[in-house]
């Protein structure tokens, strides 16, 4: 598996998702399916005014990078990458980026929903909210 | 000899915390110092962490999430403990 093939991004700034695009193996691909997870600035008519991202970060790329490598095997696509950010994230930013680069759209799709889901499985990240009417930490998957 | 025996029984660990843990403890990491055969269900108890255990924290020792609560932590071992994640 080249370099090009798993990109795991962890950021404390902006995710820019065409630019994260840009830097993918696509050779060979008739596909690329993509996730962003962005702040939702309400809640159940509360507003939010961000989310904070806490983060293993000495673990946490290996655990995106371990399960970025194991999409390819089990889907059979080309190349994948992983982004999410840590730290204070406004409404309408992007938390998260998945790309998945794939020959036909079919198994892009099942990777990218696949990539999702273990993310918020298995990934170290812990996520509170700010709101008008305080600060809590989410429980569990969001 | 006793007091030989008592320098040589001691290890140290560090311990991290992480989100509502880190928030609740008011601390990132400890550095803290063991009688060898030290369980990680002595530092749960310790640290007074039992019933955030059936909450679906998670222990992981070296970087090995999801360790047996049993294991008898090492002199420089790192003991991270994991609240729910919430990632995405």
């Amino acid at each position: 598996m080249s370099e090009k093939e798993v990109i795991i991004r962890i950021e404390d700034q902006n995710l820019d998702p065409n630019f994260l695009r840009s830097l993918m193996d696509v050779e060979g691909c008739g596909s690329i399916v993509s996730f962003v997870g962005l702040t939702r600035g309400e809640d159940n008519g509360i507003t939010v005014k961000r989310l904070e991202f806490d983060a293993w970060e000495n673990k946490l790329n290996h655990v995106l990078s371990d399960i970025a490598k194991t999409s390819i095997e089990k889907f059979g696509v080309k190349s994948v990458l992983v982004a999410h950010r840590v730290g204070a994230v406004e409404p309408s930013e992007p938390i998260v980026c998945i790309h998945v680069g794939s020959k036909h759209r079919k198994a892009g799709f099942e990777a990218c929903s696949w990539l999702i889901n273990q993310l918020k499985l298995q990934a170290p990240l812990w996520k509170k909210e700010v709101r008008s009417d305080g600060e809590i930490w989410k429980p569990g998957l969001g | 000899m006793r007091k030989q025996e008592s320098i040589d029984g001691a290890i140290k660990v560090k311990l991290l915390f992480f989100g509502p843990l880190a928030e609740k403890l008011n601390q990132r990491s400890i550095e803290l110092s063991l009688l060898y055969g030290t369980t990680i269900n002595q530092i749960i108890d310790r640290f007074e962490l039992k019933s955030m255990i059936s909450d679906g924290l998670v222990v992981a020792l070296d970087g090995d999430i999801g360790v047996d609560l049993d294991t008898e932590v090492k002199d420089s071992s790192e003991i991270a403990f994991l609240p729910p994640v919430s990632g995405g």
